[in-house]
């Protein structure tokens, strides 16, 4: 019996429930100030959830230097060489790699970031930190809430409601929404929550979209996520989509491209 | 009063004897084995009756059945009906003090206490006393304390009160259930029907309810169909309708600590997500108190593909319930808490809410005493929904069947093992009492057929409801 079964729950696995990596969308508006610190809490928040995270950081272009996910999905056995000494979580320069896989010449979003699925754990969580421009072509077909931060920043202010516009119209995609509290905005809160007060009214006179935003306080000398954001984290994966899984669905009735990679890898060896 | 012995080679002919003296409201005062058969004591009901008519006429303790003394004692009634009942508790169970009881139960009742009765304590018969000796003594005594209406009752003490109230319980059930045990022990079937009950964890409360309804004239088999009929009948479960993953909706699951909610929770989580996929399972702990609770459940749910979450209080629950009103089943792990245990009101205040339907786990192994306290703490409005836990751990299905059915449980399901989610399974009233029913065999636990007197004895076994039976 004992060598039958590896533990109790080996039913469980042989549901194959788990297809695939989870995606998760992080939406890149230049308000670094905020995003930065709240990606760095929910990837925290993740790790010690047991996943292991792969951040697709669209922001940073690949290098000679500094590769990325340009490089992976050139040569993807790097990876598969790797794959044992995989960290409990990576950051992946990707701005021009996800660029590439934007601009594809996919007919299906999802067929998109299906070339991403040998490059990443099974079971691990992808985060896809990017601009909405990017972001749009590659999930717009799925049901996911990309999150947008807000800032108490003015700036913050302009260039979130224009994410927010792109996502609504243009990718039909409704976003979670954070306002990211500092410290020193708690002694004013009128300027803190005016930000995330003025998308919410613009939203509502232009876009006729009603926001629901969920103030979090950014932790800069705390080691360990609050609860918070850890609920933030576990809501991200509850409406995180399965990238297996959206391609049974969405292969159900047409062919999907080969996997680029693989080709590359026959054609070479 | 009329008394009488029958004698017979047989019960049923002693008792047969006995209905023709007295006709159908023949009442049995005793019955036992004699060399030459067994002796019946019967008198008719009436001649209770007319006890219980009797006027209150005060009887001397000195005098004898016929010529007693007529005077009345009211001075002193009240201290000698305290003397008596003292008599009484010191007493060994007797007719006699059955009938002396009944009296002081009955003057009680009519708020008499105009005067004390007070029975001799050596006359085996009591008579009542003619009417025109008693009325004068009555009205002296109201002329002497006009202003006291019940003197004798109201002049007691409320603890003697109680205490006669007490033992007046206390001498009923035990004469009803030795008359009733003497019987069962002449029915060599029922008898070892309830030794068997007995031996298989049914608790003699509902194993004497259940037997006190069995039809006579039934053969050995067909009595012990009988009774499995009747457990599995009063066994409800959900077997006729959906089961809880095809059913749906949002199900807590409680019990006390380790009987295996998140194990269970699990297993229903990968039921329904085999059935419906893992997108229709919602998955959220309330557990924060015992260490890696979340993390067990995420470890399930990570398997599962499904995302476990956390919820401290209510408006987090209510939050989480409101991000996963999409789902097919939504499972709700809580802290398991000992029935005494304080937090337990928080935890249930916690899951009132209108869409929880909560599922109690209770643990199959378990002493029946403890699977009623279980059962009582985590107590519901509307139907309790129960699942039987750890039933292969169990050597005796009998004592949580038992709680099951006198506690009026719906039965959802069982899970028979450690596997996750292989082992589980729906209820299945009749495989269960079959179940019960195996022997297991010999025990150091097990009574014998002579000890079944020491569970009918008590007088704690007749005082738990019975609760309803469908026999």
């Amino acid at each position: 019996m004992l060598e039958h079964y590896a533990n109790q729950a080996s039913g469980l696995l042989g549901l194959g429930c788990q297809s695939g990596p989870r995606l998760i969308a992080m939406v890149s508006h230049g308000d670094e100030r905020a995003e930065l610190p709240l990606l760095w809490q929910l990837c925290l928040s993740l790790v010690n959830f047991g996943y292991s995270i792969t951040v697709l950081d669209a922001t940073t272009p690949e290098s000679e230097a500094n590769p990325g996910l340009e490089q992976l999905l050139e040569n993807a056995h790097w990876r598969d060489d790797g794959a044992r000494d995989t960290p409990a979580w990576a950051v992946i320069p990707s701005a021009k790699g996800i660029q590439a896989l934007a601009a594809g010449p996919g007919t299906h979003s999802g067929s998109l970031l299906h070339q991403l699925l040998p490059l990443l754990p099974a079971e691990g969580i992808v985060v896809l930190y990017c601009k909405v421009e990017w972001l749009l072509p590659l999930v717009s077909d799925w049901h996911m809430e990309p999150l947008l931060v807000v800032s108490p920043l003015q700036r913050s202010l302009l260039t979130s409601y224009m994410a927010l516009k792109r996502m609504l119209i243009t990718g039909k995609l409704k976003p979670t929404i954070i306002n990211m509290l500092q410290d020193s905005d708690l002694h004013s809160p009128h300027t803190a929550l005016s930000a995330s007060a003025g998308l919410g009214a613009c939203a509502r006179r232009f876009l006729d979209y009603e926001c629901k935003t969920l103030n979090i306080r950014e932790q800069r000398g705390e080691s360990q996520p609050s609860a918070q954001v850890q609920s933030l984290a576990l809501r991200l994966l509850e409406n995180s989509v399965t990238l297996g899984q959206q391609q049974e669905s969405h292969g159900a009735g047409r062919s999907l491209p080969q996997i680029r990679h693989v080709d590359q890898f026959a054609e070479r060896h | 009063m009329n008394i009488q012995r029958f004698t017979a080679p047989t019960s049923r002919e002693a008792l047969a004897k006995a209905r023709m003296a007295f006709g159908d409201g023949t009442l049995i005062l005793s019955n036992r084995p004699t060399e030459n058969g067994v002796e019946v004591v019967a008198t008719a009901e009436d001649t209770l009756a007319a006890l219980d008519q009797m006027p209150s006429t005060p009887i001397s303790k000195t005098g004898s059945g016929v010529g007693r003394n007529t005077k009345a004692v009211p001075a002193d009634a009240v201290t000698r009906v305290e003397d008596d009942a003292t008599q009484l508790s010191m007493s060994t169970l007797s007719f006699q003090d059955y009938v002396r009881e009944r009296m002081l139960r009955k003057r009680h009742e009519a708020g008499a206490g105009h005067s004390a009765e007070i029975f001799a304590q050596d006359t085996p018969q009591v008579r009542p006393r003619t009417p025109q000796i008693e009325r004068p003594i009555v009205k002296n005594e109201l002329v002497r304390k006009p202003s006291s209406p019940a003197p004798a009752a109201a002049a007691m003490p409320q603890g003697i009160v109680d205490e006669l109230h007490a033992m007046k319980e206390m001498m009923e059930d035990r004469f009803n259930t030795l008359a009733w045990l003497g019987q069962a022990r002449q029915n060599p079937i029922q008898a070892n029907l309830m030794l068997k009950l007995i031996r298989s964890g049914y608790s003699p409360n509902l194993a004497r309810t259940i037997l006190e309804r069995m039809p006579e004239e039934m053969s050995a088999s067909e009595s012990v169909h009988w009774v499995m009929d009747v457990l599995e009948r009063n066994l409800k479960t959900d077997a006729e309708g959906s089961s809880l993953h095809e059913e749906g909706g949002v199900f807590a699951l409680i019990g006390a600590t380790g009987v295996g909610k998140t194990t269970t929770t699990a297993k229903l989580a990968g039921l329904c997500a085999r059935a419906h996929g893992s997108a229709s399972v919602g998955l959220i702990t309330l557990d924060t108190y015992r260490v890696g609770a979340h993390e067990q459940l995420r470890a399930y749910g990570k398997m599962l593909g499904v995302v476990a979450h956390l919820a401290h209080d209510r408006v987090a629950l209510q939050d989480l319930l409101g991000l996963l009103s999409g789902k097919k089943m939504v499972l709700i792990d809580t802290t398991g808490l000992a029935p005494r245990d304080p937090r337990k009101h928080e935890l249930m205040e916690l899951l009132d809410l209108p869409s929880v339907k909560r599922l109690l786990v209770l643990n199959a192994g378990s002493h029946g005493d403890t699977l009623d306290e279980a059962v009582a703490a985590f107590k519901s409005t509307g139907t309790q929904q129960a699942i039987f836990s750890k039933t292969d751990e169990a050597v005796k299905l009998g004592p949580v069947i038992d709680a099951a059915i006198r506690n009026q449980l719906v039965l959802r399901g069982i899970t028979t093992g450690q596997r996750v989610p292989e082992d589980w399974e729906t209820a299945s009233s009749s495989k269960l009492v079959r179940q019960s029913m195996r022997s297991a065999g010999v025990s150091a636990y097990d009574p014998k057929v002579s000890d079944l007197g020491f569970y009918f004895g008590q007088p704690s076994a007749q005082s738990f409801a019975k609760g309803r039976m469908d026999a």
